[in-house]
């Protein structure tokens, strides 16, 4: 096998999301663009370029109050299942296994092992940063993806009100207004919405092939490390 | 729990300087277009 197969075949999964990813943003900006264009027209005032589109703050508060939801997806996920189980989901641990897990079957401290990642022998800060890892990165995207909408749609909300002859808004005054909140929570309702269908679901329904279902033939009683 | 674990997670560290890369691509990637969505808004445009 040519070493560019075994680099594909090895990292399909990475490569084939961040291809689509970088597709379905460049179409996004496609679509905004014209989109943007014909609100112009409209308003009969002149129509802008692409670079001066995708470089604007109409395009990018699109963008990031997808990604803040997105990663407030994940990073409410990864915490919720530390602490509550869903028995039968492949999502969830059994029932009984809510909580951090003891240092044995974390394989920390003394119970690392010859291979584990260095961070997992640590002690004291390091060995808890390392071990809150996933969540910290995703809650700091989450975050900074969410600061990011509010200072674009503060932006936009100005350009609008400038148009209409209206005072501008600060920052504080745009995140408590209806136009942040309705962003931020038509994306979020839908996002809950996705992960606890996929949870439960996950229970009756089976994807033969996929590590995000059971085994064709697990019962439907199993949770996800009963059905390893 | 962690010996069924161990069954599963299988070590295979031939790949690790190209597992490395996909990993240090993503957050990059992440970063950039982090860093483009706050720095836009506050140049005002």
């Amino acid at each position: 096998m040519s070493a560019m197969r075994k680099i594909l075949r090895d990292h399909g999964l990475s490569l084939a999301f961040l291809t689509i990813f970088l597709l379905a943003l460049i179409g996004q900006s496609i679509a905004g663009h014209a989109y943007t264009n014909e609100q112009l027209q409209q308003h009969q005032q002149l129509p802008i370029g692409y670079v001066e589109f995708i470089t604007s703050s109409d395009f990018l508060v699109d963008v990031a109050e997808n990604w803040q939801s997105e990663f407030l997806q994940f990073f409410l996920f990864i915490l919720a299942t530390v602490w509550l189980v869903q028995r039968g989901s492949p999502e969830s641990k059994k029932p009984g296994d809510e909580g951090l897990g003891s240092d044995r079957d974390q394989l920390i401290g003394v119970h690392a092992r010859a291979d584990s990642p260095s961070w997992a022998r640590t002690h004291g800060i390091r060995l808890w940063l390392y071990s809150n890892s996933l969540l910290l990165v995703m809650g700091t995207i989450f975050l900074l993806s969410w600061f990011a909408q509010s200072l674009g749609g503060q932006v936009v909300a100005n350009e609008e009100n400038a148009q209409h002859g209206s005072p501008s808004v600060s920052w504080i005054e745009y995140v408590a207004s209806p136009d942040f909140w309705n962003r931020t929570l038509q994306n979020w309702q839908s996002e809950f919405l996705a992960v606890g269908a996929m949870v439960v679901f996950s229970i009756y329904l089976r994807q033969r092939g996929s590590s995000e279902s059971k085994p064709v033939g697990v019962p439907h009683s199993a949770s996800g490390i009963e059905s390893e | 729990l962690a010996p069924r674990r161990e069954g599963t997670l299988l070590v295979d560290d031939t790949d690790l300087k190209e597992t490395q890369v996909i990993f240090w691509v993503w957050l990059g990637l992440i970063a950039v277009g982090l860093a483009v969505m706050i720095t836009v808004p506050l140049a005002g445009r």
